[in-house]
């Protein structure tokens, strides 16, 4: 299919669905209203999420909300889900495959640490049909095994199939990292299929994501975990794109302050270069780097997936955002200190 | 034909009767029961005051609840469980109405059964497991048996420990770009179905940094424990031995198993069902009341059961049964019909359940559908269809089937009287009229039916009216004699000009018409007048006006509107034909004959199918909107017998 067929109508259908996303002036006033109740209405009132948030039972929890939020951006996917056929429908299910994932990860936590208190039907599907697992089998499973047994036949089952009888206390931490390694190489299989020009975007981007996600977990291994660098270097993700396997693996066997110098040789200098506060900030500037790119792509969208991936991910900072100033509230941060914990940077106010 | 009538029961029994009565009455499945407590509360419990009565009437002074008895939940659960490992299915429904309850339960029988069959059930369970295990361990030798070293050799290893285990793809090209790094000793050993299998021989003292790179290359561990000397060969061949000794045990138990179900079955299936049984009845027990002697049950009878249940009731000593006919409570509704009307109450009870002092609209409704359906859909073939297509729901969903086969002999009637055969009009001649070619005729006839049907339907209003003795709505409502006379007289005056004849002089007519305005908008005062109720007005006078000026318009408009929305039956009955000549149209510019007859075909399919649907949806519409919508309120409650498999009770 040539891409006019596939993307004029989701491309128009994103266009009219921006026009949803939050301005600066929404971020300003909700950082100015007092408490979490005139938050929420602020956001009832005033945007698009009246639905969500209407449906909130205990309008004190920011859990709550947070899955109000994520409960958007689910039936986000969904409309775009109707706009794609084949290999394209394809990958935009298998980024919501994310959200399979979150589960299984609090479900391995609930039966390792016996955590009653977590809402566990918040994290699932209510159209339980774009689950990628039998949930019902899932949730008769009470310790691991059982639940790996459970996930014979789904993708999952490999990735855990070697940890189900493990008693080690990090197994959790082996069991998510393996998922998400899979979520990756998932993304990356899928892409293969696209046409040529998506294909070569998506994996831009996916590889973009991939870089700075193994400079933090190699860079937190060695300042922080005092892992082997064995175990860095398998836990990498495999498809870089400005850092491949050698260059990893130069890191994860060198020190601190060379894996730093070689990222300041790179278009990530960003992440060092600051003379603020490095590892606190760390994630927010990853998130900041990766929001301005999809907020310049989807000001350029042609006719390909940019559009769709960009408005999807913008979303997800949206929520990111908006709960960060919800918890930044609470705490009692000044609307500059907010500022300073939210990915996108806001000027006025 | 019918709302039938009921009787409220009252029974007074001994205390240690209560679960064999229990027993017959969700046995006969003829009884709805209501709290006993609150008929007591009532005052219904009244008897003659005999000598052999004196007790009961004492023991009124100290009625409590029961107390719920769980004893039955245990062995219940037991039974189950013996259903379960003896794999039976039967239905537990099956033969309760023959074998009597039996209130003496075999208990020690039942404990000899359960253990005998449990003792089975775990030894088989327990070496289905060894043998999974065994298995287990089997598959992990055959994925290493091409390699010749003795096992006890590897474990004899002072300062090296070894691992076999599988790796994936991604993870394999991932070792080996790092082998360097890694401090051990990786031979390749084979290939299995899941991946690569790989023997990894490290030194002892870094046994936990080999862990951790291991795992986090998802190193898919096989399973190889140390008491299996020898060389992998060999253990995969003791093992297949070991193997087949459990399979041939794990049959043998299997038939001990099978045995005891056929020795068994039927015993549990009686235990079962008797558990089964008392379960209800410690449900129902809720209902009743009891007192140091005696027990208290009310519940709601049909009039023609009630000797059905003297009789059955008569075995018991000591046993008073009270029947009144107000239970200080309106009575549930159950429908009784012929059985040609049986599946039509499935359409009424849609709509909502006759009360119990009102008319059953049943009859009516089953034969103006039946009427109404035909008229639009008629045709031989294809109502011959819908009727064999019933007979064959029927088997699933008995009411719905039924209701089609209906709809199909309607049709099959039309179709007569129309000519149509599967569409065709050249087949046979047409005993009536050929819709098609008399299109007025038509239209004008299926707004006379119309009339007629509403006719009918104010009738049936005023009738219901008169039983509620609703003075206000049966005499001046709109629906009433006030409602009636001014459609009638609306009528007589619009024929009148169509076909240009004074029926009825137009100034009596619009007096007529102006005497029923009034009586409709008065007609709360006029009520109370008539009854000497005083004051005239319920509620807010304006409001009152205001609601009912306009509910005038409204009746106009919905009298003009109801009787030309019976035009559609005209209408459908065209369409009908007119789908079939497109049909017709297609085949033949199709030209071969074999096209021809698979677009008829085709056809007639959706004919069936789509018009069928809409048909129906069409007639059901009219009578919801045209005709209940005039006389039927259905606000009443279903009759619902307690039975055994939960039948609700309200």
């Amino acid at each position: 299919m040539s891409n006019e067929r596939i993307f004029s109508a989701i491309n128009t259908k994103i266009r009219v669905l921006k026009s949803n996303l939050l301005n600066e002036l929404d971020y300003i006033n909700l950082m100015k209203k007092k408490d979490l109740k005139s938050q929420i209405e602020y956001l009832i009132e005033n945007t698009v999420y009246k639905k969500e948030m209407e449906s909130i039972d205990d309008i004190n929890s920011l859990e709550d909300v947070e899955f109000a939020l994520r409960n958007h951006i689910i039936d986000q996917y969904e409309k775009i889900l109707n706009f794609f056929t084949d290999e394209y429908r394809d990958l935009f299910k298998t980024l919501l495959l994310r959200y399979d994932i979150e589960f299984l990860k609090v479900y391995i936590r609930i039966l390792e640490r016996k955590d009653e208190s977590i809402k566990l039907d918040k994290y699932t599907f209510s159209n339980e049909k774009y689950h990628s697992f039998n949930l019902a089998k899932i949730m008769k499973t009470s310790n691991l095994e059982e639940f790996v047994d459970s996930l014979k036949g789904t993708i999952y089952y490999n990735a855990l199939l070697s940890y189900k009888d493990q008693k080690d206390k990090k197994t959790i931490f082996y069991m998510e990292m393996n998922l998400d390694k899979l979520y990756f190489n998932l993304l990356y299989t899928k892409s293969k299929f696209l046409g040529k020009k998506d294909r070569d975007l998506f994996q831009e981007i996916l590889g973009i994501n991939e870089d700075l996600l193994n400079i933090e977990w190699i860079y937190r291994g060695i300042k922080f975990y005092k892992l082997l660098p064995e175990e860095l270097i398998n836990f990498t993700l495999t498809h870089g794109f400005v850092f491949k396997y050698n260059d990893l693996k130069k890191m994860a066997y060198g020190t601190e302050e060379e894996l730093i110098d070689r990222v300041l040789a790179t278009k990530y200098e960003f992440l060092f270069n600051s003379e603020q506060e490095i590892d606190l900030y760390m994630d927010r500037r990853i998130h900041r780097y990766l929001y301005y790119m999809f907020l310049k792509l989807l000001k350029a969208g042609g006719l390909n997936i940019v559009l769709s991936i960009a408005y999807i991910h913008l979303l997800e900072y949206e929520a990111k955002d908006i709960i960060s100033i919800l918890e930044a509230k609470r705490y009692g941060l000044d609307i500059e200190e907010i500022k300073k914990y939210m990915i996108r940077s806001i000027e006025r106010g | 034909m019918a709302v039938e009538k009921m009787l409220m029961m009252n029974v007074i029994g001994r205390i240690e009767d209560v679960d064999s009565v229990l027993a017959d009455i969700i046995l006969s499945e003829k009884v709805e029961l209501v709290s006993a407590q609150s008929q007591i509360e009532a005052n219904n419990f009244v008897f003659k005051l005999k000598d052999e009565n004196i007790d009961k009437a004492i023991d009124l002074n100290y009625i409590t609840e029961f107390e719920k008895d769980n004893i039955y939940e245990n062995e219940l659960k037991r039974a189950s469980e013996l259903k379960e490992m003896l794999d039976i299915k039967s239905d537990y429904l099956k033969g309760l109405s023959k074998k009597k309850f039996n209130q003496i339960n075999d208990n020690d029988r039942f404990n000899k059964i359960y253990d005998k069959v449990k003792n089975c059930y775990d030894k088989l369970n327990k070496n289905k497991l060894k043998l999974e295990e065994i298995d287990n361990i089997y598959k992990s030798f055959c994925k290493i048996s091409n390699i010749d070293i003795d096992m006890e050799d590897l474990g004899n290893l002072n300062y090296f420990d070894f691992k076999f285990g599988i790796l994936s793809k991604e993870d394999r090209i991932k070792l080996k770009k790092n082998y360097e790094n890694i401090l051990a000793v990786i031979f390749h050993t084979g290939t299995s179905d899941e991946g690569e299998v790989y023997l990894v021989l490290y030194p002892c003292n870094i046994e936990e940094e080999m862990g951790r790179i291991l795992r986090s290359l998802n190193f898919k561990e096989l399973m190889v424990p140390d008491e299996y000397t020898n060389t992998p060969k060999s253990v995969e061949d003791t093992l297949a031995e070991t193997k087949i000794n459990l399979e041939k045990d794990i049959v043998i138990l299997e038939k001990d198993l099978q045995k005891h179900k056929e020795t068994y079955s039927e015993d549990i299936g009686f235990i079962y069902n008797n558990l089964k049984i008392k379960e209800r009845i410690e449900e129902l027990k809720i209902y009743m009341s009891k007192s140091n002697k005696y027990f208290y049950l009310s519940g709601w009878i049909g009039i023609k059961d009630k000797d059905y249940i003297v009789d059955m009731l008569s075995q018991y000593k000591d046993l008073l049964i009270i029947f009144e006919t107000e239970g200080g409570t309106t009575p549930p509704t159950r429908l009784k019909n012929l059985k040609i009307f049986k599946p039509f109450e499935m359409l009424v009870k849609m709509y909502g359940t006759p009360s119990y002092d009102e008319l059953d609209p049943t009859p009516f409704l089953s034969l103006s559908y039946m009427f109404l359906f035909g008229a639009m859909f008629g045709d031989l073939g294809q109502g011959l269809v819908l009727i064999l297509g019933g007979i064959f729901l029927a088997r699933k969903n008995k009411m719905f089937g039924g209701l089609l086969s209906r709809l199909g002999f309607s049709s099959m009637i039309f179709g007569g009287l129309y000519g149509a055969v599967f569409g065709f009009e050249d087949i046979i001649p047409a005993l009536l009229i050929r819709p098609f070619e008399n299109i007025n005729t038509v239209l004008a006839a299926a707004v006379f039916i119309g009339i007629i049907l509403i006719l009918i339907s104010y009738i049936y209003g005023l009738i219901n009216s008169a039983k509620r003795k609703d003075m206000e709505d049966g005499l001046f409502g709109k629906e009433g004699v006030a409602g009636l006379l001014f459609y009638i007289t609306l009528l007589l005056l619009i024929g009148g000009k169509l076909i240009n004849k004074t029926i009825l002089s137009m100034w009596i007519g619009i007096l007529i018409i102006i005497i029923c305005i009034v009586a409709m908008v008065f007609k709360m005062p006029l009520t109370h007048l008539i009854k000497g109720k005083r004051p005239l007005h319920c509620e807010d006078i304006s409001g009152y006006y205001i609601e009912s000026v306009f509910s005038i318009i409204e009746t106009l408009l919905s009298m003009l509107s109801g009787t030309v929305s019976f035009i559609r039956v005209g209408a459908f009955a065209l369409t009908h034909v007119g789908l079939f000549i497109a049909f017709e149209t297609i085949g033949e510019m199709i030209g071969t004959t074999s096209g021809n007859i698979i677009v008829l075909i085709i056809g007639n399919i959706i004919i069936i199918g789509l018009e069928g649907l809409i048909v129906f949806i069409q007639g059901l519409r009219l009578q919801y909107y045209e005709l209940f919508s005039r006389y039927y309120k259905g606000e009443g409650r279903e009759f619902k017998s307690v039975k055994i498999n939960g039948g609700e009770i309200i």
